[in-house]
């Protein structure tokens, strides 16, 4: 199970949406940690680090960190294949997905993740039905 | 005036600009902000502003609002204020308001109560909503939101809808079902009958989703996982349709047909295949196809292949295809990508257990791995060597985790070496080795050595009579080119040489040494700022043990000794004053009193398995209380009753006076001078009271009449003592022997065993000046301490009459500011009654207290709980916390 997905730039938190519920008080010290963890490895290291009781994967985007923290059982492999399909989902609804969709269009970087992951589990590998209902939603609301 | 104007002005500009900025043009601002302080005063200008329209009820911009705030939230500011107008958005009726305002619950919500039964209505309604669209987002926020009670009112829409007819509602669904039985594990059974048709499925969201859920309800109970056995062959169909499908665009990821639900379905196949030779049967075929046609050279396919292997070595399956898995891993180990090596070792790690010598044949490569520039990868490989050692291979695996330990991180430090000392108890082919090797860690791992390690090494040495020459020439060697910087070596070095010196000497130690020497090496060490304290401590008493052991150089001991009686550390000041009483008044049993230490008993290493649990007290150069009773204990000068001479009538007959009224100067008191370091515990277990007994009739049968005052002075020899101890109990002699921590030591209970008799006052009443005030005001129940955090420390105290218990906390300021205006308040479940004091003041000086009497009438006897909340004036500003005390001793209640 994934607990949480922050993106960062530049250090800071950009994005961070959470799957399972923990009290708010306390996202912006996990977040501090975890991103400072991330940055300090190199580019070409091991994409996993241990965090307590989870597994960090994080995966560069550009000048964008990627990072979920899921459970120890899960696979850490087809978690950073899922922050390649994420991304891809990001690019083929944008266009052509850049940080400053991160910043402008932050709900829909939520709207996007809640059609792919509900409650920390995969619901659709499939990027075409993931963007469907968003961009039904879209035509609708702008008509 | 001015403020007339200034409200004309606001409702000017307010009128000038009716509506609120957008969330763009907020996030430019705050962006171009040049400075922390401009933003903040962005941020603050835009929260009052949305504040004051949460206030008027504005419905019209409230989504921007809360999107705003969402914003807001992210980038760290408090924006709870902004929970019930997302609870207003989602009964909204617009789809857009919904829609933020289900993401601003998400985000925003707390575990507050209230409203979490306001949304459990709002789900309610809108899980039952005509369009699929609002059930689908209520159905995404159940899923990452829910608690156990809205897991039990919202379980059978969300089973209603399970079995609906469209894949999108279906799929969310099934996460919710997961999210419930995670909380909820008996509503597993409601579940059952719509789960099983989701296997029968086209669509791969639902598939994946429902073998998720398949996954986790045979985790979660046995009677599933018998009762699902029964798919495995469907199971299996759909992978295989998977692997032999061809092309297709949707599901296609690197030209791998859908990786993660084939991900999901070996994972389920692992668990309905573990310990099954029929399950396994049926999957063996499969498995065999999965981890020979799948294409390595991307990360998908090596996805894939990890989750094969750890299926295959899960299940019962063929030889054949267990040799194919393992080579798999060894293929991964030489990969050139991180993430596959790091994958490679965690999965050696997880079935090394199951066939370890297929993994010994990946040995040399795992080696490899330990030079590994990556942290994770060696940190793996660090483990996995220590479950591959092994009685033939300890030789060269020690060679190679000794080097590793000399490079490591210092975070490796402590535990590897730790495992080392664990795995050389275990397999050490012999003593001689078993000592090298304890050495050479300690050498290894410099300041980063845990405790546990250096009393490991120390114990072995006293145990081997045979090797305790060489032992003892091998550390002189150390000791006399050592770098000062690291304790733990030095602590080794001098607890030898202090107890066999006299082998180093006549030499039996293949050294010859001076006594001049040794002289030399010990001034450098006490006079070094780079020895810690509790080296210092070490050195002291072992130069003392010499003075047994030396011929020529007993005087220039002395002088040294003696030149500690005026350390500025009152511990080593205590010490310099004692022992040099044994070169004047007690000369005579100076000799006696330095004896050998007898041999240690018991299993070595009890202290590592406490380890496991990773706190380690490393004992490098800072100076932490807990550290320094480690010799006390060691060589216990704390036990042998030398009294400090300077300090004692005066306190401890006032101390003699509170406890039973005896005259100063009256009766023969013997007195025990503990470490300050020691503490009262009310935990001691029972048979400690044998050692007590113990420990009093041997200060009561020597009596020596050597001093003329009204005290007498009562020398015991370590030695002596420990015989008496280890003849009762020789676990509790470890105890006090190897634990450092305080609260363990033997001589504690000897200040409270007689507070219980005051009249016992005639002839052996042991005083301690440290913990008899303690334990006077120490009630029944232990105390706790409810909160320490932001510069404030609250101590409870309990007494208990009948049903009412009786709180005394103690406030202390630990910060360096005044406090004023503080405020306890606190909240218990309805059961009990709870009646507030007034505090003893509300304010507080630094490192000043202040006290309140709290008193909990609990007439059912339920266990005490307790909410409480915080907050206090410090630096002009206010402090506010809250938190729950769950951690009230059970005694309270019982």
């Amino acid at each position: 199970m994934m607990h949480y997905l922050l993106i960062s730039k530049d250090g800071n938190v950009q994005f961070s949406h959470y799957f399972t519920h923990s009290s708010p008080s306390s996202h912006s010290t996990t977040e501090a940690r975890v991103i400072a963890k991330c940055m300090s490895a190199d580019r070409d290291a091991c994409h996993f680090l241990e965090d307590g009781p989870h597994t960090l994967v994080f995966r560069w985007f550009g000048p964008c960190m990627f990072v979920v923290a899921a459970d120890q059982s899960e696979n850490e492999l087809m978690i950073y294949e899922f922050l390649s399909l994420y991304v891809n989902a990001l690019h083929k609804y944008f266009g052509k997905f850049s940080e400053k969709h991160i910043l402008l269009n932050i709900e829909r970087l939520h709207m996007v993740l809640e059609e792919m992951v509900v409650a920390g589990e995969l619901l659709e590998p499939s990027i075409r039905n993931a963007l469907s209902p968003i961009q039904m939603l879209d035509t609708i609301s702008s008509r | 005036m001015s403020s007339i104007k200034q409200v004309i002005n606001d409702a000017v500009e307010k009128v000038r600009q009716p509506n609120p900025i957008r969330l763009r043009d907020l996030i430019r601002q705050i962006r171009s902000a040049k400075t922390a302080a401009e933003e903040r005063a962005v941020v603050n200008r835009e929260c009052a502003y949305i504040r004051l329209t949460f206030r008027e009820e504005d419905s019209v911009w409230r989504c921007r609002n809360v999107a705003k705030l969402l914003y807001i939230h992210m980038l760290g500011y408090p924006a709870h204020f902004g929970q019930m107008e997302c609870l207003k958005l989602i009964a909204s009726p617009r789809f857009t308001d919904k829609r933020i305002g289900y993401l601003g619950a998400m985000l925003l919500l707390d575990e507050r109560q209230d409203v979490h039964l306001l949304i459990t209505n709002s789900l309610k309604n809108d899980l039952n909503s005509s369009t699929q669209f609002v059930q689908g987002l209520a159905l995404c926020t159940l899923g990452a939101i829910a608690s156990p009670e809205m897991s039990r009112d919202l379980a059978g829409e969300v089973e209603r809808l399970l079995k609906s007819s469209n894949a999108y509602i279906r799929k969310k669904a099934a996460v919710c079902a997961l999210r419930i039985i995670l909380k909820v594990p008996e509503l597993m059974e409601m579940f059952l009958p719509a789960t099983r048709s989701l296997l029968s499925e086209k669509n791969h969201g639902v598939l994946i989703t429902g073998v998720t859920l398949i996954t986790e309800m045979c985790l979660q109970s046995p009677d599933m996982l018998a009762h699902f056995k029964k798919i495995v062959p469907n199971l299996v169909r759909i992978l295989k349709n998977l692997i032999m499908a061809g092309y297709s665009p949707e599901h296609d990821v690197q030209g791998v047909s859908d990786p993660f639900l084939q991900v999901k379905i070996l994972k389920l196949l692992r668990i309905l295949g573990c310990g099954d030779s029929d399950a396994s049967e049926t999957m063996n075929d499969i498995l065999a196809q999965v981890a020979t046609n799948t294409e390595s050279s991307k990360n998908v396919g090596n996805a894939i292949l990890y989750e094969t292997v750890l299926s295959i070595m899960d299940i019962k399956s063929e030889s054949g295809l267990r040799v194919l898995a393992i080579n798999i891993l060894g293929r991964f180990l030489l990969n050139a990508d991180k993430n596959i090596r790091y994958v490679a070792l965690n999965t050696l790690l997880r079935v090394v257990h199951a066939d370890n010598s297929a993994v010994q044949r990946h040995r040399s490569t795992i080696l490899e791995c330990l030079k590994d520039a990556d942290i994770s990868i060696r940190k793996r490989a660090m483990e996995l060597c220590f479950a591959l050692i092994n009685g033939n291979n300890i030789r060269t695996m020690m060679k190679e985790l000794l080097t590793f330990l000399e490079n490591a991180e210092p975070e490796f430090k402590a535990t590897c070496s730790s495992k080392c000392v664990l795995a050389a108890e275990k397999y050490s082919p012999n003593v001689r080795w078993h000592i090298d090797t304890l050495l050479k860690v300690v050498e290894a791992a410099g300041n980063h050595v845990p405790d546990d390690v250096v009393s490991s090494t120390i114990q072995l040495i006293s145990e081997t009579r045979a090797e305790q020459a060489y032992a003892v020439g091998e550390l002189w060697r150390h000791l006399s080119v050592a770098q000062l910087e690291f304790q733990p070596m030095i602590q080794v070095s001098t607890w030898c040489i202090g107890e066999f010196g006299d082998l180093l000497l006549n030499g039996q130690a293949d050294v010859t040494v001076e006594e001049t020497q040794i002289i030399e090496i010990y001034q450098k060490i006490l006079w070094s700022s780079q020895c810690s304290i509790t080296t210092k401590e070490y050195a002291l008493t072992s130069l003392m043990k010499l003075s047994a052991r030396l011929n020529q150089e007993v005087g220039s001991i002395q002088q040294v000794v003696s030149a500690f009686g005026s350390h500025l550390n009152i511990e080593l000041q205590q010490r310099g004053i004692e022992y040099s009483q044994l070169f004047t008044r007690h000369n005579h049993m100076r000799g006696p009193l330095l004896e050998r230490m007898p041999p240690f008993e018991g299993v070595r290493g009890s202290g590592t398995e406490g380890e496991k649990g990773g706190v380690a007290i490393t004992n490098g150069l800072d100076n932490s209380p807990d550290n320094q009773s480690l010799l006390n204990d060691l060589s216990s000068p704390n036990n042998n009753n030398n009294i400090n001479s300077t300090h004692e009538n005066n306190e401890s007959n006032a101390l003699l006076l509170l406890l039973g009224g005896i005259e100063p100067g009256e009766g023969d008191t013997v007195q025990a001078s503990t470490s300050p370091a020691t503490s009262t515990t009310n935990t001691t277990p029972a048979p400690r009271s044998t050692v007590n007994a113990d420990i009093l009739d041997l200060l009561g049968l020597e009596p020596g009449p050597t001093a003329p005052s009204s005290t007498t002075t009562t020398s015991t020899s370590p030695a002596q003592l420990s015989h008496t101890n280890n003849s009762s109990s020789p676990a509790l002699l470890l105890d006090g022997l190897l634990n450092n921590t305080p609260s363990t030591t033997t001589t504690t209970t000897t200040g409270i065993a007689p507070l219980s008799t005051p009249t016992a006052n005639s002839t052996t009443l042991p005083t301690n000046n440290f913990i008899i005030p303690q334990s006077l005001s120490q009630p029944s129940v232990p105390g706790i301490v409810a909160y320490d955090k932001n510069g404030m420390k609250l101590d409870m105290t309990f007494e208990v009459h009948d049903s009412v218990t009786t709180i005394n906390m103690l406030a202390t300021n630990t910060s360096l500011a005044q406090v004023t205006d503080f405020l306890f308040q606190a909240a218990v479940p309805k059961s009990l009654q709870l009646q507030m004091m007034t505090p003893s003041s509300t304010s507080m000086a630094p490192s000043a207290t202040l006290t309140q009497v709290i008193k909990v009438n609990n007439p059912s006897k339920v266990p005490l709980r307790m909410r409480m909340r915080l907050s206090w004036q410090a630096n002009g500003s206010v402090v506010q916390d809250q938190g729950e005390i769950s951690h009230f001793p059970p005694a309270l209640w019982q």
